[in-house]
């Protein structure tokens, strides 16, 4: 069984449909892809898995437990963390103190061997290995956002997680940015931990995916390695229109 | 049964015009977003000008009544949105909850002047046809008023729900609450139909208000009317602040239970029956509340507040903390007695307004009881924290802590059912606490035997809470200047303590909870314990605060812990700038001492120049609407005053010469003052002078260097070059590189040459 699963889920805002019998796997080690066009319910599958938004139906499970009914800070502790595609940071902390939060919340339900960590010297261990040290001590409202996605997923990495949802990162980064981003998530992969990226960045997502699913109106409409999914008609389709319509 | 059908359709007419009054409620914050606290204040302008035209100047009915609900109020409305609550967007929810609040305080400070509150003739407001004449309906007795006052409930709930769902307005009125921006794209106009709607609410509220007036009672109470809010907020629970017709049937059932209690509660044997009554609407509150399906977790409401509050340093605190204590060891020795009792007064408050700096400023969550706290902390000190009697009684330290413990638990259950709610309803409930404990708690002045446990007890002895100055084991701080040493010094140590706490682990993730719920609970923050825990921290603080001020005045009646004190202290503190320890002090030297000063000040001038003593009077009833003044002012700073004298001062640290002058020449004033040659008057004058003339001189003479600034320019990021500095070919090589072109020093005429 994969690390994270959803399964069946289905989200339903008024009478329009957002997720129908969404299914999701991702693996230890490995980066799953999540494309679609734009509302096809990236987002909402990813508020389903971490606790914002409870489904009508379908379950979420995370490390052979079931918490489809658990509140998203029980779910953080069981080790899933995201970044957010409207940025969520603390707008009235500095960039360091926005990573040493991650710390700080975690030093109060880790389990007994990591209480009492001291979190900044982890922050700034952080800060090295996402590549912040230069703003570190700037207002997050005044970095660019590339870099602020960033410092999303430093805060997000603070809560050691094991799962690990990224919500559009590198919309807002620079070409060369995004190169260095996607050597961080393989990195990041390669030491155990489970990622799924909402990317609409094909070259990051081709560059670093295993595996990616693609949404479109709720519906899961292809599954596979990045290559196959590539040349799928239904994929081209709900991108680029049918041939009709382009033609 | 004749008699039940009879409290029935009283309950019904009662509970017809808190609907027209919610109803008001919901329409305005539906369209702006913004709770408005001073709704019930408009319905007691209203019912007064009517009673001023009606009865005052003896103008025919219709007249009058157009006047004041066709014109004035929605006039009101409109300017009110117009002119302060509009410049509300993109604050936090401090900042709006607070702007309405003091113009609540401001409206009923207003009628107090206009209109004498103890009048020498009580003002009759008679019901419309006439008070006698009786129609019977259902076999029931009716005024035609109130025949009235129900047709035109049903008309009003029926309108609005044509109103919202049948017309383009109406529509319009529903999108602007969900995204003005969006309605402005679709040609809506979103300024102007919030407008219109605050001007419907405040018809709506007007018209309530002179409905009601009569039905309640013959005598005009400007307070009890302004309290109609609470009635219409509970009402409007039921329809969760969005639907009109659920917020009706919410009225009825208030009007109702209201009506029923009247009837059936015999008020000869139960003699809380009255005090039962006028607690209904919280009571209603606090149940609605328990049955609100949970919210889901925000993110944060706008991308960045205008609220901007620093992160103080440890140096800085310490050093301010002493200086408090070592200014106020001076200021002491200069003081008559009694300002030194007011003083005390004052500091008390200040250590009050703390609590609010760590609830508010800290962790953005509101408390607008925090005197019926006090009130809480000092009947836990009166009953079980003194030792000795007659004029050896001393407050214990154990009664403190106790004091802060039992606020702390009855914090916890006040706060529980509406912290998994937004910030709004955690506001309301307190308010709606506060009310109560003034109308049940604090009104139990007589002795009564409790079940169960056999033992006799009063809360609230006689109406008067007397609680003695403290004693520390052998310290005795009983002298009024020894008090006020004491509170400050306490003052200073929980400042420091506070802004600890600030910098600390646990001060980080009240900021991260604050700034972004959602984003916190997803790191793994449970919302709920953090908000609990801070919240009965808070209301500890405010408890010992409270017992510490009854202990400073020695004894106090119920009005020290009216709902509008709390208010008006919370408004102030804001004032002064809730993020900071500084802004407590301000708030609470402002509430305590300031006003008062300035009031007696002019009635004294008024007396020393005769002929001036209209303009001095003016002057006194002015003060009274300044601080709500202070207070809608919020809108437009909404980081508080301290944060901008801070930024006055800054060029001071470059410029220590004329620091150090300036401290020497209020050096020099106090020595003078202390022997006397000149009056304490010229020494705050001086003060006044110096501390305004320091930071121009301080520019004047020690100019922001200009090293400085093109140090700041270096680390300017790429896409702010030619805004935060001039752009030259350098950056241009940069922002080549960094789109990938090839040749970053040919300048692009030639490129676009060579192309051609």
């Amino acid at each position: 069984m994969a690390h994270l699963e959803a399964r069946g889920v289905s989200v339903r805002f008024g009478g329009k449909a957002a997720l129908s019998n969404t299914s999701v796997e991702v693996e230890r080690g490995s980066v799953t892809g999540l494309i679609g066009p734009n509302g096809a319910g990236k987002t909402t599958l990813f508020n389903v898995v971490c606790g914002l938004q409870r489904p009508q139906s379908g379950q979420v499970v995370l490390d052979g437990w079931d918490i489809t009914r658990a509140a998203p800070h029980r779910r953080a502790r069981h080790g899933l963390a995201r970044t957010f595609q409207r940025l969520e940071l603390f707008t009235s902390l500095t960039v360091r103190d926005n990573v040493r939060v991650g710390g700080d919340i975690r030093n109060r339900w880790g389990r007994r061997w990591h209480r009492g960590s001291d979190s900044a010297a982890e922050a700034d261990r952080i800060i090295e290995l996402t590549g912040l040290g230069a703003i570190a001590d700037r207002e997050v409202s005044e970095i660019p956002t590339g870099q602020a996605r960033v410092v999303e997923l430093a805060r997000a990495l603070m809560t050691r997680p094991t799962a690990l949802l990224l919500d559009e990162p590198a919309a807002g980064q620079t070409e060369a940015e995004t190169v260095a981003f996607g050597g961080l998530l393989r990195r990041l992969a390669a030491g155990g931990l489970a990622i799924c990226l909402v990317e609409h960045d094909m070259s990051l997502v081709m560059d670093v995916c295993e595996t990616v699913h693609v949404l479109d109106y709720g519906r899961t409409i292809a599954v596979g390695p990045p290559d196959q999914v590539r040349a799928d008609p239904a994929v081209i389709e709900a991108y680029l229109g049918t041939p009709e319509g382009v033609g | 049964m004749a008699s039940f059908l009879q409290y029935t359709v009283l309950g019904l007419v009662i509970g017809g015009v808190y609907g027209i009054a919610a109803a008001g409620l919901v329409v305005t914050y539906t369209t702006s977003g913004i709770f408005n606290f001073a709704h019930g204040a408009i319905a007691m302008l209203a019912a007064f000008s009517y009673w001023q035209l009606r009865f005052g100047w003896h103008w025919p009915a219709p007249v009058a009544l157009v006047v004041v609900l066709g014109v004035l109020a929605p006039a009101l409305g409109a300017v009110l949105y117009a002119v302060v609550m509009r410049g509300l967007r993109g604050t936090a929810e401090v900042t709006r909850i607070i702007v309405p609040v003091s113009v609540m305080l401001g409206f009923l400070a207003l009628s107090v002047w206009v209109w004498d509150p103890t009048p020498r003739t009580p003002r009759l407001f008679l019901k419309f046809f006439g008070p006698s004449k009786l129609v019977e309906v259902f076999g029931v007795n009716l005024t035609w008023h109130e025949v009235a006052a129900l047709i035109i409930a049903v008309l009003v709930a029926v309108g609005l729900r044509l109103g919202f769902y049948r017309t383009r307005t109406g529509v319009a009125m529903r999108a602007v609450v969900d995204d003005p921006d969006l309605l402005e794209l679709n040609a809506g106009r979103p300024e102007r139909v919030a407008t219109a709607s605050w001007a419907l609410g405040a018809f709506l509220a007007a018209l309530a208000g002179v409905l009601i007036t009569p039905i309640i009672g013959s005598a005009m109470s400007a307070n009890a009317l302004t309290l109609l809010v609470i009635d219409a907020f509970a009402a409007a629970m039921f329809g969760r602040l969005r639907s009109v017709p659920r917020t009706f049937v919410g009225a009825l059932v208030l009007g109702l239970a209201a009506s029923y209690v009247i009837g059936y509660f015999p008020a000869d044997k139960w003699t809380w029956t009255g005090n039962f009554r006028a607690s209904l609407p919280m009571i209603a509150l606090f149940l609605v509340l328990l049955f609100l399906p949970q919210d889901r977790l925000r993110g944060a409401t706008v991308a960045r507040t205008r609220e901007r509050f620093r992160m103080p340093s440890m140096r800085n605190a310490v050093v301010a903390a002493v200086a408090l204590v070592a200014g106020m060891w001076l200021l002491r020795a200069l003081l008559a007695p009694t300002a030194i009792n007011d003083l005390g007064f004052a500091m008390c408050a200040a250590l009050i307004a703390l609590s609010l700096v760590l609830l508010t400023g800290y962790a953005g969550e509101i408390n607008l009881a925090v005197l019926s706290f006090g009130a809480i902390g000092a009947v836990v000190v009166h009953h079980w924290g003194i030792s000795g009697s007659g004029r050896d009684a001393r407050s214990t330290l154990g009664g403190y802590v106790l004091a802060a413990v039992v606020c702390a638990l009855v914090g916890a259950l006040v706060a529980l059912p509406s912290l998994r709610l937004r910030g709004l309803y955690l506001a309301l409930s307190t308010m709606a606490f506060g009310v109560f404990v003034s109308n049940m708690v604090l009104r139990e002045i007589s002795e009564r035997k409790l079940p169960l446990i056999h033992t006799r007890f009063t809360i609230f002895p006689g109406g008067n809470l007397g609680v003695p100055r403290p004693a520390v084991g052998p310290v005795d701080l009983a002298a009024p200047g020894t008090f006020l040493m004491a509170v400050t010094v306490l003052f200073a140590v929980a400042g420091v303590g506070l802004v600890a706490l600030r910098r600390s682990a646990y001060g980080r993730r009240l900021t991260a909870l604050r700034d972004s719920p959602a984003a916190s609970a997803t790191l793994g923050q449970s919302p709920l314990s953090l908000k609990l825990s801070v919240f009965m921290l808070s209301a500890a603080i405010a408890g010992v605060g409270g017992a510490l001020m009854t202990a400073q005045i020695g004894s106090a009646n119920i009005d020290r812990y009216d709902i509008f004190l709390s208010l008006s202290l919370l408004m102030l503190t804001v004032v002064g700038g809730i993020g900071y320890v500084s802004g407590a002090l301000v708030g609470g030297i402002l509430f305590g001492v300031l006003f008062l000063a300035l009031q007696n000040t002019f009635a004294k001038l008024g007396a020393d120049y005769p002929d001036l003593d209209g303009f001095f009077d003016f002057l006194a009833r002015l003060t009274t609407v300044t601080p709500a003044l202070l207070g809608v002012s919020v809108g437009r700073n909404p980081t508080g005053a301290v944060e901008r004298v801070l930024e006055e001062w800054v060029p001071l640290r470059r410029a220590r010469p004329v620091l150090v002058g300036g401290l020497a020449t209020i050096g020099v004033a106090y020595l003078l003052a202390l022997n006397e040659t000149i009056s304490n008057w010229w020494l705050i004058v001086v003060i006044v002078a110096v501390a305004l003339a320091m930071p121009l001189l301080a520019k004047r003479f020690a100019p922001a260097p200009e090293a400085e600034a093109e140090a700041a320019g270096e680390d300017v990021p790429l896409e702010l070059v030619g805004l935060a500095r001039p752009y030259t070919d350098d950056d241009r090589v940069a922002l080549d590189a960094a789109l990938g072109l090839p040749d970053g020093r040919t300048p692009v005429a030639q490129v676009a040459g060579r192309e051609a």
